[in-house]
C-alpha cells in the first residue's frame, strides 16, 4: 500500500516501500511503506517497542532491513540486498535521544565534527550560522556538560542540520525536557525546519508532542503503520480500534455490549450495522443529567484537568449483575452540580465513530 | 554538501580479525603446550621415559597438593577475618576518619607477601627482637619453656598471603554493601529484626556473588605464590614445578604438575562462574543506598583499634621496616644494581604494558564495532592468562619457545653457521610474552570498562556526521577513552615490575627484574641489602592503590 500524498506539487523526499525487519524471529517492521513530502514533518506515533526507533534506524543506514526498498530524493539508498549505501554516505541528519553529543568535544567542535572537507573559513562561517539558527552563538567554548537540558539538544539540532542534510531524523527529541522549555524548544524547532525547509521524522510515544510538532503523523503499532494522516484526523477519527485505542480516543462500546450499552444513550445511531465492530464515543459529546429513574448509570468520579472537568461514569449493563459494569469517560467545561453516587441520564450529541475491529 | 571521507575499507576489517585470531592463538600456546607436552611423555619409549613425575607421585606430590589447599584454604579464612568486617563497617557505619580509613585499608596491596614475610620472620623468629625480649623478661632459657607462634608453618604463609590479599576482598565487599538498597534494611527492621540479625539474614548473603569474586581472587593469587612458600619451605605445586624444572632438569613433570595447578584453577574459575549465576537475583542495588548510621565513641574505637592493626600488620610495620633497613644499611643499598635492575625492569615493563594496551584496544575496539560471538570469544580468550599461575605459564612458555630455538639452531647449523644460542626462550622475548599474556586481561579490563561507559549513540552519532570508523576511533574513542589507556598502562606496568614466578623461570642469564633482585636477597636472609629495591616495588606498587582509591571515589 502506498499513502497518497497530500500535495502533489510537492517532490518526495523519501519514500519506503515495503520494509522487513525481524529480530529473533520477532517481526519488528512489517511491510513498512510510506513517503514524506519535501519539508514535511512526519510523526512516528507508538508504544514502546513497536518499532518506530528500528524504523528511523532502517532509514538512517544504523539498520539493515531485511527486505525493501528506500528513496531519499529519488535515489535508491536501500533496495534489498542490491543497494544498501552506508549511513555516513546518506547525508542524513539524526538526532538521539541522549542526543549523543561528544563530551570531550567543545560545542564549537561538535558542530565542526561533520563539516569535512571544508576550508576553515567556511567551516566558522558554518559553524556562525549553526549556532545563529538555534540561538546559542555566546556557547560555542562550552562543554556538553556545562549546558542545560535546552540547550543541549539545540546544539544536537546545530549539530545536525550544520553539514546541511537532505533528511532529518529524531528519536524521542523531547523525552529530557520538561513542560514550558518543551513546548517552547517544539516551537522554535518547528521554525527552524519550516523556514529551512528541511523535511524531519521523529519518533514518540507522546501524542501531544505529534499534535505539537507533525504536519502528520503515522500510528505504528506492532511495526505495522495502523494509519497515516494529519494528526486531528488520527485523533478524532482512528480507522481501527487499535489506533483508537492507543489515542485514547474515547468510550468504546461493542456490538455485543451495544444492546445493553446504547440503548442507555438516547442517541439515535445505527442498530443495524452487520460488521463486526466497536462504536466510539468521545466524552466532550456525552451529556450528563440528573434522573429520578433507576437507569444504572452512576456518576463516580469527577476531577479538574485544568482545562475541563472529567467524570467517571459507571454503566450497569445488567441489572443486579455487579460485573456487568463498565466504565465511560465524560468531559465539561464546567463542574457538574450532581454529586457521585447519582443517578444519571446519558445523552450523546454527536454521531458515534464506527470503528473496524 | 560537504565531501565524504572514504568508508573502512574491507580489507582491513579481515585484516584485523585474521591478526586477533593469530594473537589469540598465541596467547592461548603455553596451555596447549602443557597439555600436549604432559600427553607426549607418555609416548615415549621405555629408555627416555622421565621418571621425576611418578618419583614426586609416588613420594611427596600428595604434599604438596594437601600444602597448596592449606595455604589457599588459610589464606582465605585471613582474608575474610581481615575484610568482610571492616568493609560492614566501613559501609554502613559513619565516624571519625571514616574516609581515611578506607584508604588505608587497601594500602597493603602495595606490599608483596613474600617482603611481609621476611619481615616479620625477622621479627618472630627464635633470634628475632621479640623472642628474645619475652626471654629475656620471663628469664626463659629455652624453645622449651615456652610456646611461641612458628611463623615458618602454612598457618604462617597464609597469616601472611592473607595479610597481601585481603583488600580484594575488602574493596568488592564494601562497593557491594555501599550500594545495597536501603529498603530492604528498613524493610527486616519494621518487621522487627535486629541489626545483627539483619547483617546475617540480609545483607551478607545478598553480598555472596561479591565474596565469592573475591575469594576466587585470592585463592587464585595464594595457588600462584611462590616468594612467600619458598621463603617459609612449605613445598606446594608451584615449588614443585619450579623444582621440577630448575632442579631435576625435568621440563614433561614440570609441565604436568602445571597441568595439576590449571585443573585446581579452573575449579575455582568454575565455582566462581557458579556463584555469579545467582548475581541478577542477588542484585539488590535497587533504590537508594541506606544512610550511614553514626557509629558511637565505643564501636568508632573498636573499627579504629580492629582497622588500624590491619593496617599496621599489613603495611604501616613493613614499610617502616623497609626504610629502617634502608638507614641502617644505607651503604650495601647504595649499589649500582638497583640502578641497572630498574633500568631493565623499567623497559621490561614498558615493553610489555605497550602491547597489552595495544592488544587491548584491539580486542575491545573490534568487539565495539563488530559485535559478534567470534570477537567476544576472542576477547575473553585474551584475557584467559590471568587465571594462570606464573609458574605454570613459565613452563608453558618455555616448552615451545625452546623447541623453536632447537629448530631454529639445527636449521642454521644445517646451513653451515654457528649455533645462534637461545633466541626466544631465553632472551627478554619469554618474559614480554609471559607478562602480556599474563596481564592482558587487566588492560582489557580497563578498557573494557571505558567502552561500556560510552554510549553507543555516540558511534552513531559520528557515522551520521559522515565519519567513518577510523574518523570515530581516532576522534572520538581514543580521546574520550585516554584515562582509561593511561590506567591500562599503569596497571600492567606495576604488575610486570611486582612480578616474581614467571620471573625468576624466564629470565635471561645474568638478568635481574627489581622483583627477582628483592628476591635472591630475601631468600639468601639478606633483604636489608636490597631493601632500597624493595622500597621501590611498594613506592610503585602504592600507584594503583591510589588510582583505584581516587576512582572508586569513595564517600
Amino acid at each position: 500500500m502506498k499513502i497518497e500524498s497530500y500535495n502533489l506539487e510537492k517532490t518526495n523526499a523519501l519514500e519506503l516501500f515495503n520494509i522487513q525487519q525481524a529480530f529473533d524471529n520477532e517481526k519488528t517492521l512489517q511491510s513498512l511503506t510510506f513517503n514524506l513530502e519535501e519539508g514535511e514533518i512526519l510523526c512516528l506515533l507508538g508504544p514502546s517497542g513497536c518499532g518506530k526507533t528500528t524504523a528511523l534506524k532502517s532509514i538512517a543506514g544504523l539498520v539493515t532491513p531485511q527486505q525493501g526498498q528506500i528513496d531519499l530524493f529519488g535515489q535508491t539508498i536501500f533496495s534489498d540486498n542490491t543497494t544498501n549505501l552506508p549511513a555516513e554516505q546518506r547525508s542524513i541528519g539524526f538526532i538521539f535521544q541522549d542526543y549523543a553529543l561528544f563530551p570531550h568535544m567543545t560545542v564549537e567542535q561538535n558542530i565542526a565534527y561533520g563539516l569535512v572537507g571544508l576550508k576553515k573559513q567556511e567551516k566558522k562561517q558554518r559553524i556562525q550560522q549553526s549556532l545563529k539558527l538555534v540561538e546559542l552563538l555566546d556557547l560555542q567554548y562550552r562543554y556538553p556538560h556545562e549546558l542545560s537540558g535546552g540547550q543541549q539538544q539545540r546544539i544536537a539540532v546545530a549539530r545536525a542540520l550544520a553539514p546541511k542534510p537532505k533528511l532529518l531524523l529524531m528519536d524521542e527529541p523531547f523525552s529530557n525536557i520538561d513542560g514550558q522549555v518543551k513546548r517552547r524548544m517544539m516551537a522554535d524547532l518547528r521554525n527552524i525546519l519550516k523556514s529551512h525547509n528541511i523535511s524531519c521524522i521523529f519518533v514518540t510515544h507522546a501524542k501531544e508532542e505529534a499534535f505539537a510538532f507533525a504536519d502528520k503523523t503515522a500510528v505504528m503499532i506492532k511495526g505495522r503503520i495502523e494509519q497515516l494522516d494529519i494528526p486531528a484526523k488520527v485523533f478524532n477519527n482512528p480507522v481501527n480500534l487499535t489506533v483508537a485505542e492507543f489515542m485514547e480516543a474515547g468510550n468504546l462500546a461493542s456490538i455485543r455490549h451495544s444492546q445493553q450499552v446504547l440503548d442507555k444513550v438516547h442517541h439515535q445511531w445505527p442498530r443495524n450495522s452487520d460488521h463486526k465492530g466497536y462504536w466510539l464515543f468521545k466524552p466532550q459529546y456525552l451529556s450528563l443529567n440528573p434522573s429520578l429513574q433507576n437507569t444504572g448509570i452512576t456518576l463516580m468520579n469527577s476531577s479538574y484537568t485544568g482545562r475541563n472537568y472529567q467524570h467517571e461514569v459507571a454503566i450497569q449493563m445488567n441489572k443486579n449483575d455487579d460485573s456487568s459494569i463498565i466504565t465511560w469517560k465524560a468531559e465539561t467545561e464546567n463542574p457538574l452540580d450532581i454529586s457521585i453516587g447519582t443517578n444519571l441520564a446519558l445523552e450523546y450529541l454527536a454521531q458515534p465513530h464506527w470503528l473496524k475491529n | 554538501m560537504n565531501v565524504k571521507s572514504p568508508p573502512s575499507p574491507p580489507f582491513a576489517g579481515f585484516l584485523i580479525s585474521m591478526s586477533t585470531a593469530a594473537i589469540c592463538l598465541l596467547m592461548l600456546m603455553p596451555v596447549a603446550a602443557l597439555i600436549l607436552e604432559s600427553v607426549a611423555s607418555f609416548f615415549v619409549s621405555d629408555g627416555e621415559f622421565d621418571t621425576t613425575f611418578n618419583d614426586l607421585a609416588d613420594s611427596v606430590l600428595f604434599n604438596y597438593i594437601r600444602n597448596s589447599l592449606s595455604v589457599v584454604t588459610g589464606t582465605l579464612i585471613f582474608s575474610c577475618l581481615f575484610a568482610i568486617a571492616p568493609a560492614w563497617w566501613c559501609s554502613h557505619y559513619e565516624f571519625k576518619g571514616r574516609q581515611y580509613l578506607q584508604w588505608m585499608m587497601i594500602f597493603p596491596l602495595a606490599i608483596p607477601a613474600y617482603i611481609s614475610a621476611y619481615i616479620y620472620t625477622d621479627a618472630l623468629d627464635y633470634a628475632g627482637p621479640i623472642q628474645s625480649s619475652l626471654r629475656h623478661f620471663f628469664s626463659w632459657q629455652s624453645p622449651q619453656d615456652y610456646w611461641f607462634f612458628d611463623i615458618r608453618s602454612r598457618w604462617g604463609a597464609s597469616l601472611m598471603l592473607g595479610l597481601a590479599l585481603y583488600p580484594y576482598i575488602f574493596l568488592l565487599l564494601r562497593n557491594t554493601f555501599a550500594q545495597a538498597s536501603g529498603s530492604l534494611n528498613q524493610a527486616a527492621q519494621l518487621m522487627g529484626a535486629s541489626k545483627r540479625k539483619i547483617f546475617w539474614t540480609i545483607n551478607l548473603p545478598l553480598a555472596r556473588p561479591a565474596l565469592a569474586i573475591g575469594c576466587t581472587l585470592v585463592a587464585m593469587e595464594s595457588l600462584a605464590d611462590y616468594g612467600t612458600v619458598q621463603l617459609f619451605a612449605i613445598n606446594t605445586l608451584t615449588t614443585a614445578i619450579y623444582d621440577s624444572w630448575l632442579v631435576y632438569g625435568s621440563l614433561a613433570s614440570a609441565a604436568k604438575i602445571s597441568c595439576l595447578t590449571l585443573l585446581f584453577v579452573i575449579s575455582l574459575v568454575m565455582l566462581e562462574k557458579n556463584s555469579r549465576k545467582k548475581q541478577q537475583h542477588f542484585d539488590s542495588r535497587n533504590g537508594k543506598p541506606c544512610l550511614k548510621e553514626k557509629a558511637s565513641k565505643t564501636r568508632t574505637g573498636v573499627i579504629w583499634l580492629f582497622c588500624g592493626s590491619i593496617f599496621c600488620l599489613g603495611f604501616a610495620i613493613p614499610l617502616l621496616s623497609l626504610i629502617s633497613y634502608c638507614l641502617n644499611y644505607w651503604s650495601e643499598n647504595l649499589s649500582s644494581d638497583i640502578l641497572v635492575h630498574s633500568q631493565s625492569t623499567f623497559i621490561l615493563a614498558t615493553t610489555a604494558a605497550f602491547i597489552a594496551t595495544l592488544l587491548a584496544i584491539l580486542f575491545n575496539s573490534q568487539q565495539r564495532f563488530l559485535p559478534n560471538k567470534i570477537n567476544h570469544a576472542k576477547l575473553s580468550l585474551s584475557s584467559l592468562g590471568y587465571a594462570i599461575p606464573g609458574t605454570v605459564l613459565a613452563i608453558g612458555i618455555l616448552i615451545p619457545l625452546g623447541q623453536l630455538d632447537t629448530w631454529i639452531n639445527q636449521a642454521i647449523q644445517w646451513l653451515g653457521f654457528e649455533k645462534l644460542g637461545l633466541i626466544f626462550s631465553g632472551t627478554s622475548f619469554a618474559l614480554v610474552l609471559a607478562f602480556v599474556i599474563r596481564f592482558s586481561a587487566i588492560s582489557n579490563g580497563s578498557i573494557q570498562a571505558a567502552y561500556k561507559q560510552m554510549p553507543l549513540n555516540l558511534d552513531a552519532a559520528s557515522t551520521m556526521l559522515q565519519a567513518s570508523k577510523l574518523t570515530t576511533f581516532r576522534m572520538i574513542h581514543l580521546p574520550i577513552m585516554s584515562p582509561a589507556l593511561i590506567s591500562a598502562f599503569l596497571f600492567v606496568f606495576i604488575e610486570c615490575v611486582k612480578e616474581l614466578p614467571a620471573s625468576l623461570l624466564l629470565r635471561p642469564f645474568d638478568f635481574e627484574t627489581l622483583a627477582t633482585y628483592v628476591y635472591q636477597f630475601a631468600s639468601d636472609e639478606q633483604l636489608e641489602h636490597a631493601a632500597a629495591a624493595a622500597l621501590l616495588i611498594v613506592v610503585v606498587s602504592l600507584l594503583p592503590v591510589l588510582l583505584l582509591s581516587r576512582s572508586q571515589k569513595m564517600r
